[in-house]
């Protein structure tokens, strides 16, 4: 970062402190028990770093769309069109250069990562990212779209901070793509008003020989929504660590996730659903579709404080195992002290179904078809749930490419 | 067209089919009429290609060629159709999308061109109104919630718009009340022709009403053990499969 106020830079020094001290999370460790990181990597090693080779361009399907693009980290280019007034979309250097007290106020607000090493690591490192700002009762209709792309080798920390007014709305799709050996690290941290809406998706596509790492840390006031959806189809190994809590009455969260892996990828998608007040709904889907020797890991807390009476959660995780090689390791749990809350959760663990494969087969669909029929079936609903068509048929098109990709490799043995 | 050579058919290591012929012309509808058990779904099965039931001797020959080593989907496109008798739910796949997607895949392997959306809709509406089957269901994913008999009409829609040559009918009156029934008939008689063929298998004679079939033939215990006309099933149903010496499980 070129131009940083004196109170960041103390905050940096003092994360990176942190991060040295604590040392990457270890398989020792309940939370991270089933996602090892390989054991040469250490903070040092992870410190924000240039890639090289050429740099992709990228294009942005929906029009209208507000734009930003990064390379390794760094902002290169934005499409900003005119904005409501006192809206805020800037990428996060800019904003430190004009010194928003908001960056600050966020920052500060945020889970300083006192004892998770790769978010302190991240406040010490982080290059830009971006900062959302929408002032009360404004209802941002264009999407904004976040592209970044690391470089061959870059390691990329980035951070967005996201703060909604009450009975604001905004919708932010994000789209990560890499090269070779890439590492990513990004914080998001949403701060959502009273009756506001936060629509956030993610599609991580990046290269298969990849890291990347995604912590979001998201705070809902009374009766505001969040709508989540992540979904994984990249990385050698990635993880996705997000904590929702529920503090006013009334508010709704949508957590939901998906991914299709192959070859050894490992996906690890982590959860926290924090009932504070009363009235909370949270809903939860996350499907995994897993074939060559890939592994997902899940795990879902949801947290009932006592007196988040009224509760309604709902938590249904399911994997789908193309190969007899593949891996899922699922572990739900319902930590509930409040009395009179009503909360659901199932896991299925299958195969795709022998009998539906023969039945569309004996219609005329090749086998590659078929199963990619099935497939796309059981993802439909978790991705259904972006209700905007034209940034669900993006991922719908990555899912359909990655299937492909699946297949061939597949069609090779 | 179809001919099926003294086929054995073993499902874990139990012999089903002991020595099965049967050949049915272009044009032809026979009935295959048996007791439970007496393998009628393990013929229909067989003939589709799936592929947990191993072939132990024998042959079954599509216009002269053996069939055994093809896929289900090479088979399709021969023009094999089998109608199930417990038609598969699939959730999340919308029956057009499903429809569309089958008709195009069979007429690129069968070398033709694609069909257009707005033909394939025009063709799905006539089809569907013969049998009385509403837009909405097409809409809905793939026999998920469906009645029994609107399950039936789903695969008689199918039978009309793959355009088979050989259509295999599983127990299709099963779990039929007589309205369904009469409807699945109508479109067998509407789709007959001097082309195309119907293997109609059956425990009961009802379906037989509605049908006519050219031949009729007595299964049990892996072998058809009976042939003649459509006298045969009447036959049947007057005497009881005892009254040809079959015990009958059911």
């Amino acid at each position: 970062m070129t131009a940083m106020p004196s109170w960041l830079a103390k905050w940096r020094g003092e994360a990176n402190e942190n991060a040295v001290q604590l040392g990457l999370p270890s398989s020792k460790q309940e939370a991270w028990k089933y996602t090892p990181l390989p054991a040469a990597w250490s903070v040092d090693k992870l410190r924000a770093r240039l890639g090289t080779g050429f740099t992709q361009k990228f294009t942005t399907q929906i029009k209208n769309a507000i734009t930003l693009d990064f390379v390794d980290g760094w902002y290169v280019k934005a499409h900003l069109p005119k904005l409501p007034a006192g809206v805020i979309v800037a990428p996060l250097s800019e904003a430190l250069i004009q010194n928003d007290e908001r960056v600050r106020t966020i920052l500060g607000n945020s889970t300083p990562g006192k004892t998770r090493s790769l978010i302190a690591l991240n406040l010490a490192e982080f290059t830009d990212g971006i900062l959302i700002y929408v002032p009360h009762g404004v209802k941002l209709e264009q999407p904004i779209f976040m592209h970044s792309y690391g470089r061959a080798d870059a390691i990329t920390h980035l951070r967005v901070l996201v703060h909604l007014e009450a009975d604001a709305e905004a919708t932010l799709v994000q789209h990560h793509t890499s090269d070779e050996n890439a590492i990513t690290n990004i914080v998001h941290e949403f701060d959502i008003g009273p009756r506001a809406q936060m629509h956030h998706y993610r599609l991580q596509n990046d290269v298969a020989t990849a890291t990347h790492f995604t912590f979001t840390e998201n705070q809902l006031g009374a009766d505001s929504v969040i709508d989540h959806f992540s979904l994984t189809l990249g990385a050698r190994l990635s993880r996705h660590e997000i904590t929702t809590r529920l503090m006013g009455d009334g508010a709704t969260c949508h957590v939901n996730a998906a991914a299709l892996l192959g070859g050894t990828q490992h996906a690890d998608f982590t959860s926290i659903i924090d009932h504070q007040c009363e009235n909370g709904q949270s809903r939860q889907t996350v499907k995994n579709v897993l074939g060559g020797k890939s592994r997902g890991v899940f795990q879902g807390k949801i947290h009932v404080h006592p007196h988040a009476q009224k509760t309604d959660g709902y938590q249904m995780n399911q994997a789908l195992l193309l190969s007899p090689h593949a891996e899922i390791d699922a572990k739900p749990e319902l930590e509930i002290y409040a009395d009179d809350v009503k909360c659901s959760h199932g896991a299925t663990v299958g195969q795709l179904d022998e009998t539906a494969m023969f039945y569309l087969r004996s219609r005329g669909l090749p086998a590659e078809l078929a199963r990619a029929l099935l497939i796309e079936a059981f993802l439909a609903d978790a991705v259904n749930l972006i209700s905007q068509e034209e940034i669900r048929d993006i991922f719908i098109a990555a899912l359909q490419h990655k299937q492909a990709e699946i297949s061939d490799a597949a069609g090779q043995h | 067209m179809l001919s099926i050579d003294h086929l054995r058919v073993s499902v874990d290591d139990k012999e089903i089919l002991k020595g099965l012929t049967l050949d049915i012309n272009p044009g032809e509808v026979h009935a295959i009429m048996g007791p439970n058990g007496s393998g009628k779904s393990t013929l229909s099965y067989v003939l589709a290609g799936r592929e947990d039931y191993a072939v132990t001797g024998g042959d079954i020959y599509l216009d002269r060629a053996s069939i055994l080593e093809l896929a289900p989907e090479e088979r399709a496109a021969l023009g094999i159709f089998l109608a199930f008798q417990y038609p598969v739910e699939i959730p999340g796949v919308p029956t057009a999308t499903f429809l569309r997607t089958a008709m195009n895949a069979l007429r690129r392997a069968r070398g033709q061109d694609e069909i257009d959306a707005a033909n394939f809709l025009r063709r799905q509406r006539e089809a569907a109104k013969h049998l009385g089957i509403a837009d909405d269901m097409l809409k809905r994913p793939i026999n998920v919630g469906f009645s029994g008999g609107e399950k039936k009409r789903m695969e008689a829609l199918q039978m009309a718009l793959l355009e088979p040559r050989l259509v295999i009918m599983d127990e299709t009156d099963s779990g039929l009340d007589i309205d369904a029934l009469r409807i699945v008939a109508e479109n067998v008689n509407r789709l007959r022709s001097p082309e195309r063929s119907f293997l109609i298998i059956t425990h009961y004679q009802r379906l037989l009403d509605y049908i006519t079939p050219d031949h009729v033939h007595i299964m049990a215990d892996g072998r058809i053990v009976q042939s003649g006309g459509a006298d045969l099933a009447h036959k049947l149903e007057a005497g009881g499969y005892a009254a040809f010496g079959i015990k009958d499980a059911a």
